[in-house]
């Protein structure tokens, strides 16, 4: 009696859903009768794969003799399926790609099976952080494919993943990545409690997590690194870092990291030692170079006369003898421009963005300087910033390098050097303060870690690498790297 | 919690707004001071001549040139400035020249200016003209500009030639010592260019002597702790000898053994015979170095007495044996001074001859 009653209300819930589940378009119905009653098939179009619906599940409803769904899904060559008797809960899981299976009169009398459309991108080289040598893959959008990148690279069963959902719409899939063992518990714990706090509605790529999860909000700086190699997220985990992964995003973040880690490409490792810092040490060159070339020039030549040498007085003087603005008018001009072009470049489709890069570099600034616009000096110096910043591997570090310069542009045609030397300082002050998950950020300069320079400035030999970073506080500081070719030679 | 933010940036902003419009020196709305030169007057105490350059196209410099007579620099700097397009400023003074007349009354009253302007630096050269200095300022032709002009001379002379290193903050602190005379390079005319001729020497701040450019090189190695390209000619009835890259080392002795005291100069000199007319010079290579050492002995003691007899010490080595010795007395020193026996004692090494086919 009571079952009856229960089965009658299954099939009235049953019928409503179905009445509503056809007023939406993507909804395919399909029924057919069974020696048990009539069957239905239901699922949303755009959200599975119909290949598999076809090839694996069809075929089994018409052939095979079943009396219930429980026989049914013994035969259904997918894990993961469900049996149910709450119609309520079928709406949510059609949009989440499950297909349902309705069968009158038996219980549980719902199957819904998974079959999900895989629609990824291939993993393709890396693009924002290329590499000549070196492994040549990138992480995708799929949070599963690039966790298995780093698994690949790193199949210890130390390895810790730490899933969890973020996003009160979205329900994103993030997980942070480290070694029990290497890595700090207290990093790891830091970035899961500031990754549960996040109160955001939609995390659409790692950014959010990032800007959401920064230490200091306000800061230009970005105080997490990101990164498309899975090889360097393999060895920065190795290093007792932690890795944060969101689903949807090919960009993988990476802390506690410093200031200098957003200079070191991770080619830096795939070169000769010499070779390497020099690079790094050319790339730290060029950023300063980016950040105080512009403000430089307009200081001194507002200011500071004096200090220009005699000869080179001349050429400024001559390059500068048709420009009817002051320095900072003509600076201005001359960075805006700039800008414009990188911004016009950044939006158009690839080949069109060359020619707006030919149409820039050579058009306008030829054309700027003959109309007396901006003298020749300044053009060199700015282009030459302009590519300084485009050094940087890290593209939203590069940003920043071109964001921070202009403030300075203006100090330094009111104060002159002075201002100028007071308004690094108070970067300097910004960058001393600034952590990054908790550590320090401007390490290993200061908090002063002399062991910690052996990869910040220049990066040293392996064999001279046999410790790994103070600065994440890592659980286990050696690590092996001598070659014992290197050890016999050593103790001899 | 913003607050402290929006303070902060309305400080900053107003601060900027506030100093937009503040006197600016743009390099091109100026018009730099790159020598002057100062000449005795009559009525007025001084006569001031400026050179300050305007760029044309092409890299070429064209030099304007005031000049007008004052009691103070700045005066002075009032009536030039009547005259010039755009403000005068000293930010660039290269070369500043005294005559020889107003070196004669004494120079500090036109040196304080210099040192007391914090937009002048130290390597500023100066130097003492035989006639007067519009006339040495205006011989110059050039296309780079008159303060490159000078200041190339000088220093080309300073780092290969017979000149020893001087510029003003040398030249100050010579002065400031007391233990110690300034000396100064001399410029005159030569066939109506500019020529360094002599070195003039100082007894405080006022010219007292003057010693020819081509006998300097015995005062720059007395002088000079190292040399260390310097040249040194050689001249005897036998043969001539030009000794090139000399490289010296100079180190002062003080002996007090009763009296006033006995000071030895050593001097080391190593260098190359570049030009021989004699025979062949390696076969008399002690004869060379011993005739080389007596000549430049007898120069230097004769350079040496001049300074005694003037009671003027360009040498510094009063300087020297009071950094050296406790015993020292400045009163005593001075006294003795004049008749202090000075020997110079030179060791001389020809190192090559150079390379002959």
């Amino acid at each position: 009696m009571n079952k009856k009653t229960s089965q009658k209300k299954i099939q009235r819930d049953f019928e409503k859903l179905l009445r509503e589940l056809k007023q939406k378009d993507a909804f395919i119905h399909y029924q057919r009768e069974h020696e048990t009653g009539p069957i239905h098939l239901g699922y949303l179009k755009t959200a599975i794969d119909t290949d598999k619906l076809e090839k694996y599940i069809m075929p089994r409803l018409q052939e095979y003799m079943y009396q219930n769904l429980n026989e049914l899904k013994d035969h259904i060559p997918f894990t993961k399926t469900e049996l149910t008797d709450d119609a309520d809960q079928i709406p949510d899981k059609l949009v989440k790609s499950f297909v349902f299976i309705y069968m009158a009169n038996v219980s549980p009398s719902y199957l819904l099976i998974p079959l999900p459309l895989d629609e990824k991108r291939q993993v393709s080289v890396p693009e924002v952080e290329f590499s000549v040598v070196g492994p040549k893959e990138a992480f995708v959008e799929d949070i599963d494919t690039n966790l298995n990148l780093v698994r690949k690279r790193l199949a210890i069963p130390e390895l810790n993943v730490k899933k969890l959902r973020v996003g009160t719409i979205t329900k994103t899939d993030v997980a942070v990545v480290s070694i029990a063992g290497i890595a700090d518990e207290d990093n790891v714990k830091t970035a899961v409690q500031r990754i549960k706090d996040v109160d955001i509605d939609q995390v659409v790529d790692s950014s959010f997590i990032q800007q959401t999860i920064a230490d200091n909000k306000n800061s230009p700086f970005p105080q997490l690194l990101d990164t498309e190699r899975p090889d360097r997220i393999a060895s920065i985990l190795v290093e007792g870092k932690v890795a944060i992964f969101v689903n949807g995003s090919p960009h993988v973040l990476l802390g506690p990291t410093t200031l200098i880690e957003f200079f070191s490409a991770f080619e830096d490792y795939f070169l000769n030692w010499l070779t390497a810092s020099s690079f790094r040490l050319i790339r730290l060159i060029a950023v300063f170079f980016s950040i105080l070339i512009t403000p430089l020039y307009v200081a001194v030549l507002t200011h500071h006369f004096e200090i220009v040498p005699q000869t080179m007085l001349t050429t400024l003087v001559n390059s500068r003898m048709q420009v009817p603005f002051p320095p900072i008018i003509e600076a201005l001009v001359l960075e805006f421009a700039i800008e414009l072009l990188r911004e016009a470049g950044a939006r158009l489709p690839t080949k069109i963005g060359q020619t707006i890069g030919i149409v820039g570099g050579i058009v306008i600034g030829t054309a700027a300087v003959e109309a007396g616009i901006t003298s020749n000096v300044l053009l060199i110096l700015v282009a030459l910033a302009a590519l300084g910043s485009f050094t940087t591997p890290v593209y939203k570090m590069s940003n920043t390098i071109r964001l921070i310069r202009f403030p300075l542009i203006i100090v330094a045609s009111v104060y002159g050097l002075i201002g100028l030397a007071i308004s690094i300082a108070y970067i300097m002050v910004h960058l001393l303060r600034l952590t990054s998950l908790g550590r320090p950020f401007f390490a290993p300069i200061f908090p002063f870690r002399f062991a910690d320079f052996k990869d910040a400035l220049i990066r040293l030999p392996f064999s001279m690498q046999n410790k790994r970073p103070f600065q994440v506080r890592p659980s286990k500081v050696k690590r092996p790297v001598a070659n014992e070719n290197d050890k016999l030679r050593d103790s001899r | 919690m913003y607050l402290k933010y929006i303070v902060f940036f309305v400080f900053v902003t107003a601060s900027l707004l506030l100093n937009a419009f503040m006197p600016s020196k743009i390099i091109d709305q100026i018009q730099m001071i790159t020598v002057i030169g100062f000449d005795a007057t009559e009525e007025e105490r001084v006569q001031g001549t400026v050179a300050s350059p305007k760029y044309q196209q092409e890299g070429q410099v064209e030099d304007f040139i005031y000049t007008d007579t004052a009691d103070t620099v700045y005066e002075d700097w009032v009536k030039l400035n009547a005259k010039a397009t755009e403000r005068l400023l000293n930010g660039k003074i290269k070369v500043v020249f005294y005559n020889q007349k107003l070196a004669a009354e004494g120079i500090s009253d036109f040196i304080g200016f210099l040192t007391r302007d914090p937009s002048i630096g130290g390597n500023v050269s100066l130097a003492v003209t035989e006639g007067s200095t519009l006339d040495v300022i205006n011989s110059a032709t050039t296309t780079k500009g008159r303060g490159i002009f000078f200041a190339d001379l000088f220093e080309h002379n300073i780092r290969h030639g017979n000149l020893p290193q001087i510029n003003l903050k040398i030249f100050e602190s010579a002065l400031d010592s007391g233990t110690q005379d300034p000396f100064l390079p001399m410029l005159s005319i030569e066939k109506e260019r500019p020529a360094l001729t002599a070195i003039a020497f100082f007894k405080g701040d006022q010219y007292v002597d003057k010693l020819p450019i081509e006998h300097a090189d015995v005062f720059k190695m007395l002088y000079e702790k190292n040399v260390s390209d310097g040249e040194y000619q050689y001249k005897s009835e036998e043969y001539i000898a030009a000794v090139e890259n000399i490289e010296t080392t100079k180190d002062v002795v003080f002996e007090t053994n009763g009296g006033s005291g006995t000071v030895t100069i050593n001097v080391n000199i190593r260098g190359a015979v570049r030009e021989f007319t004699g025979q062949l010079p390696t076969t008399q290579k002690e004869k060379i170095e011993r005739d080389i050492k007596q000549d430049i002995e007898k120069k230097a003691n004769r350079l040496v007495s001049r300074f005694q007899e003037l009671e003027i010490d360009p040498l510094g080595i009063e300087d020297d044996i009071k950094s050296g010795n406790r015993t020292y007395n400045q009163k005593h020193f001075k006294s003795a001074y004049p008749d202090m026996p000075i020997r110079v004692n030179a060791e001389v090494k020809i190192t090559g001859y150079g390379i002959m086919r």
